[in-house]
This record gives C-alpha cells, structure tokens and sequence, in this order.
C-alpha cells in the first residue's frame, strides 16, 4: 500500500491556549453559522486541504471521532431533563449523532461518494485513516478526504476525572484532514496498520502487547528516522521509550502540544507528514497509537524519492 | 458470481435469539413489537417497540449494547476459535448511552463518582473491544457509527477486508433502546402510535426497536478447509451520500439509487437478477416515498420482491442493516421472501411488487437489502445464495 498525500489542514490549538481552541476558524460558508464547534472544526480541517475548484461531487469522505457530538447530546440530555421528556431538542438530537459531521461535510462540499464515520477510542483518526487507504485500494475512490476531530466538553472533562486513573492532564481537542489519492505526491503514506490486544475497558496495552508492532514498523532498516509517540500515559510513555531504545530509535517528534483527545492521533499523523515533506527525500516518521480497551496503530508516513 | 462467503450467523432482537426463532417468525408473521418497558417517562406513552426480552439479556454484560452484541456474536462464531489476524467491525449509533444518559441524568455533567461504572462503556469503540476481548478474536477493530447504515457498511467493510487477504471478519451492529433514541425520534415527531406499517396507506412513522446481529465471513478456501458451510456471500457494497440534508432524504432517492447502482457494480450483477430487496422501509412517509421512487427507478416492472422487515423488529437503528442482512441470508436459504408485518393497504404511490401476505415461497438467488440513515447516508448489500 502506498497512498499518496494531497493535502494536509490542522486545527489545533495554540501554544499558550491549555490545549482548547480558543478561535475557531474562519468559514465562508453561510450555513456553517449554524453548525456546531465541532462540525464547525471537521470543516474547518477540511477546508485547508481542499484546493480550490476542485471538483468534490466523487469524493469519498472518511470521518473519524471518538466522542462525536457529546455537547449535542448534553445539550438534548439536558433539554429533557429540564423541560421534560416530550420536549427534546431535535436539533441538538440530530447533532448528537456520530456521523452528523460528515453529513455536514458531504452537503458544504457536495460530495455524494463513500461517506463513513469511524470511532475507535484515541486512535478514531487513525481507524478512519485505516478505512480511507482501503477505499483507495479497493477502487472505490480516487481521492478520499479523511477528516478526525474531537471537542473538549465540561462532560467528558467530568468523565474523566470520575476515574482518576485514567484522568489525563492534557485533555484537548482538534481536527486533522488529509487529502489521499493515486497521483504521485512527495509524501505518502507508507503503510497505517491497527490491530489490538485484550485489555481491560480502561486500560491501555502493556510494554509486552504494545512492543512487536512498534519494533517491527521501527526498526533499522525500515528507514523511519522519527517517531511520534502515542505517551497516553506516563507508563505508556516509559513503556514506548524503553522498547524504542532496543532499536536506537531516539529521535521523537514534539507533537505534545496537541494534548490528549480521541482524535489526537491524525494531528500527529499531520504533523508528521508536515515534518518529512520538510526534510531530505526517503525521511520517514512512523506515528504510534493506543487507545483504552486494547487499540494500536502505526502509521509511516514517509518523503517519497521522486 | 464474485462473493465473499458468510460463514456464520447470529441475531437477537424483539423476536428473540437465533435464526429459526427469526425465520420462524418471519414465516408466520409474529411481531417481535410490544409496549416499551425498558424504562418510563411520565410525560411520555409507553408505545410499541422492539424490545429484546430481559430473560436473555440478564447477567450478560452490564452494558446492555455490549449484553445484545456477545449474544448474536456468540451465535455467529458457533463456539469456534478464530486464529490469525482478522477483522472485527461493529455498526453503532449510540453504542453504551442507555447507561450513560442515567449518569448524566442523575449527575448532569458532573463527575458523579458513585455512579462513575455507568460512563464505562459509553464510547461507540467500546462494543468491539469487548467483543474481542471476551471472544478471543485478534486484529484490527474499527466501529462504523453512520447513523441507521451503520451495520451494513461494517459488513461492507469486512466484505472487502476479505478480498484484500483478510482470513476472517465478525461484522454486525447493535443498538440497544435508549431514552436519547425514544425521546429524540418522538422530537422529530417520526415515531408510530401504533406498530408501525412500513408502505401502508395509513402509515404514522416507525416503531423503535433494539438489538444485534453478526455474520462471520472468512476466506472461501479457509472456511473449506475447516468444512465449514457456506451460508450465502457478500456480493456487493454500495455506499453514497445524498448531500441534500440532515434529516431528511433526497426527495427521488438519488443517492439510495446510488447506492444500489455501486451494489450491483461491485457485485457484477444486473438489476435484473435481483429476486429480493428488504427495503430500508422505516414506515416514515419521507423514506418510504424516496425510496419507492429509487426502486422504480433501478428496476423495470414487474421488478423484484419488495418488503420490509422493520414492521416485525421494529427500527433497530445502527443494528438494522446486519438484521437484514441475516434476513436476506435466511430468505435466500429458506427460498422465502418474508411479507412486511403491518402492511395492509399498499400506498398507492409506490409501486413495488409487494410480497403478499404471508410471505411467499420462491425459488431467490440474489437478494439486496438498504440502509439508509441521517446525514444523507445510504448504504446497499447484494446477498448472493450459497450456489450462486
């Protein structure tokens, strides 16, 4: 598999801004004024990657969340529980619905291909990244707009800190958007594998579990000078530097900022990409995942030789 | 015929556990619809819905979603181990909300540590984990969470992991009923008095209803290797998006035609070689409208059988589409076009060749089944029988 990069887009939040978007992006469209932060984020992703004029009516759309619209579903929860049950919000009931993003996304683009949503806990973008490239590989597309993001809300916040052990200190949020295809870029991506392991509900794989697929996709050889660390916790952190160092692999790309959310993973995923497109032909960065419940992923995204 | 071979079936719902309790009820014409009793809302009637029987869902699992995907996933694999790296992809819509909407009742949005075991299993991914974690399956999960085709474009999905080289796939869905679901449809004022009456003249929206379903495919030369039976295959998978509306569906049905038409592409067959079409058929007058005229237009007269397996199960939502996928299996199996429960007088304005009631007993080869869901997503599966 060897998938070419088209675009890349990011909305991310900055240095100083505690891992929280403070400004959404500027859209054109009229009609996102009345979509929510999130679909407002998925398009605004999603619209850096997007050349202008380019023809969207085929395009395939992947969209990948973790949590979809939780602040519609609150907002719906607490319509009912404050006005009662006859009296949900259809509006926010709608926005509640996982795949309401990409429904968004196919209506502002028009796009009237394959359009999926996928959520698998903290690697939901790389799960969707996973899908597009087999689209791709299957003929079902040409060209695949793969988008991810996740919202910071006070619920999940909440929900978090109900089980402390798993309460991270840097619970963000963001979007990433990639445009793939067939056509020969200078970045690619190499190879996005997943698999998984048995694992409690609210743990993360262990050193043991999570250490053939990171050797294998890392090892010298392979050519991947970078990696962009999963660090979901600081033992999943020790536990990916301690098997990294069994293949001198020291070299970790600084994608911190982006904080902790489902979706984090495709803004590393962009990172990465933006990193290798900037350095010498044949530089490879591989970017590892892990979610709660037993995910992995590992993506290479590499500066193809041209 | 390029296929992928189903290998194993399971389903859970208003009608009970296993196939011969569906396809028992699909002959006879039982409804699996009752008046709801999962939970009440005193300013809300308790109306007919699907509801999975508490006797089998008892002490399986404390999140309800997770309790209705083990028992059709169980079904599925039929005791068996699957060794190698397969793929496990579940359809959800709302995956562990029926627990966790009681925490944010109760805490709204706040911590709430002593109820905090109710948030466990709230993410749609959660299904899968558990899943494989319990049944031993190794491999890539991925959830796909497309509203009401959520299960049919995971079946889609693992259909083509299979041509890819992939030894095996569990796909299916599950929803369980939830408050969010009941209150919300009930909002968009979509939700039947009575049990619905998917195409009937007097339709007045759908009837809710929860459950699961899983196929197992796998490999044609492994599955012959371990002198497993092949059930029927995955011909075909047709995924489009309307791009009209949110909620509403494209007025002529243009992406569901779409879809069908990607269906039968992939498949390699001609419309005409459809014997069967279980219709997304909610029983909303919208959806049964655009999705009466993409039939008509796909298919010339007299065209297939056409019904709608909703008015036994009730609308299963992120389940309905690997439901009807074990029901297009069984109806190619049995050679059994199953009626569409509630109908009695056919809306004039669509012009299927309704199966009569009662069902009928027909010689089907290649069946075709639609899901259609919010945010314009239309998603269609060509069923071929076993000797196709």
């Amino acid at each position: 598999m060897n998938v070419s990069i088209l675009g890349l887009g990011l909305v991310a939040p900055g240095v100083e801004d505690g891992y929280r978007i403070r400004a959404l992006p500027e859209l054109a469209d009229n009609r996102a004024k009345r979509m929510t932060r999130l679909e407002r984020m998925a398009l605004g992703a999603a619209q850096r990657v997007l050349p202008p004029g380019m023809e969207t009516r085929d395009l395939a759309l992947v969209f990948g969340t973790g949590y979809g619209g939780l602040a519609s579903t609150a907002d719906f929860l607490q319509g009912i529980a404050t006005r009662g049950a006859a009296f949900g919000s259809p509006i926010a009931f709608q926005q509640s619905v996982h795949h309401s993003p990409a429904g968004q996304l196919s209506i502002m683009l028009g796009s009237r291909g394959p359009s999926l949503t996928l959520s698998a806990r903290e690697i939901s973008g790389e799960s969707a990244l996973q899908v597009a490239t087999t689209l791709l590989a299957t003929g079902r597309a040409d060209r695949v707009l793969v988008v991810a993001a996740d919202e910071w809300t006070e619920t999940l916040a909440a929900g978090y800190r109900a089980f402390d052990c798993s309460a991270p200190p840097s619970l963000g949020e963001g979007a990433a958007a990639l445009l793939l295809g067939k056509e020969p870029s200078p970045v690619s991506v190499e190879r996005c594998t997943l698999t998984a392991h048995s694992c409690p509900i609210l743990c993360y794989p262990t050193r043991e579990q999570l250490s053939p697929l990171l050797l294998k996709g890392t090892r010298p050889g392979n050519g991947v000078d970078s990696v962009s660390l999963s660090a979901a916790s600081v033992a999943v952190l020790e536990a990916e530097t301690s098997v990294l160092a069994e293949v001198q692999q020291t070299h970790f790309l600084e994608t911190a900022l982006f904080g902790f959310h489902a979706s984090a993973g495709l803004l590393r995923v962009v990172a990465a990409a933006m990193h290798v497109r900037d350095s010498p032909a044949g530089s490879g960065c591989a970017v590892h995942g892990l979610a709660l419940g037993g995910g992995q992923s590992l993506t290479v995204v590499r500066h193809v030789r041209t | 015929m390029r296929g992928v071979a189903i290998t194993g079936l399971g389903v859970v719902s208003g009608l009970g556990l296993g196939t011969e309790v569906h396809l028992d009820a699909l002959r006879t014409g039982r409804r699996g619809l009752r008046p709801l009793s999962l939970f009440s809302l005193p300013e809300l009637p308790a109306l007919h819905v699907g509801e999975v029987d508490e006797a089998l869902v008892s002490g399986q699992h404390p999140s309800r979603s997770i309790a209705l995907a083990l028992l059709a996933a169980r079904q599925a694999l039929a005791h068996q181990l699957l060794s190698g790296s397969g793929v496990v992809a579940v359809g959800t819509t709302t995956g562990g909300i029926l627990e966790s909407e009681q925490h944010y009742l109760r805490h709204r949005g706040q911590e709430g540590r002593a109820d905090r075991e109710l948030l466990t299993h709230h993410p749609a991914g959660a299904i899968a984990d558990v899943l494989a974690s319990e049944l031993g399956l190794s491999g890539e999960r991925h959830t796909f969470s497309t509203a009401c085709s959520s299960s049919a474009n995971a079946i889609g999905y693992g259909a083509a992991c299979i041509r890819q080289g992939k030894p095996w796939a569990l796909a299916g869905g599950v929803d369980s009923l939830c408050r969010l679901t009941y209150t919300g449809f009930h909002a968009l004022k979509l939700l039947s008095s009575e049990p619905c009456r998917p195409f009937d003249v007097n339709r007045s929206g759908l009837s809710l209803g929860e459950g699961a379903a899983f196929v197992l495919l796998e490999d044609e030369e492994r599955a012959r290797s371990r002198g497993a039976s092949v059930l029927a295959r995955v011909a075909g998978w047709g995924c489009t998006a309307d791009a009209h509306h949110m909620t509403a569906p494209h007025p002529e049905g243009l992406g569901a035609l779409a879809a069908m038409k990607a269906a039968l592409a992939d498949a390699g067959v001609e419309a005409s070689e459809i014997d069967y079409v279980n219709a997304h058929g909610t029983a909303t007058l919208a959806n049964d409208r655009a999705e009466g005229l993409a039939v008509r237009a796909l298919f010339q007269s007299p065209g297939p059988l056409v019904s709608s397996t909703k008015g036994s199960t009730g609308h299963t939502l992120g389940a309905a589409g690997a439901m009807e996928a074990v029901f297009c299996v069984l109806a190619l199996g049995a050679g059994f076009a199953p009626a569409t429960a509630g109908l009695s007088k056919p809306d004039p304005l669509l012009s299927f060749r309704h199966v009569p009631p009662g069902g009928m007993v027909a010689p089907l080869r290649v069946a075709l089944s639609n899901s259609f869901g919010f945010g314009g997503n239309n998603a269609t599966l060509v069923f071929a029988g076993p000797t196709q």
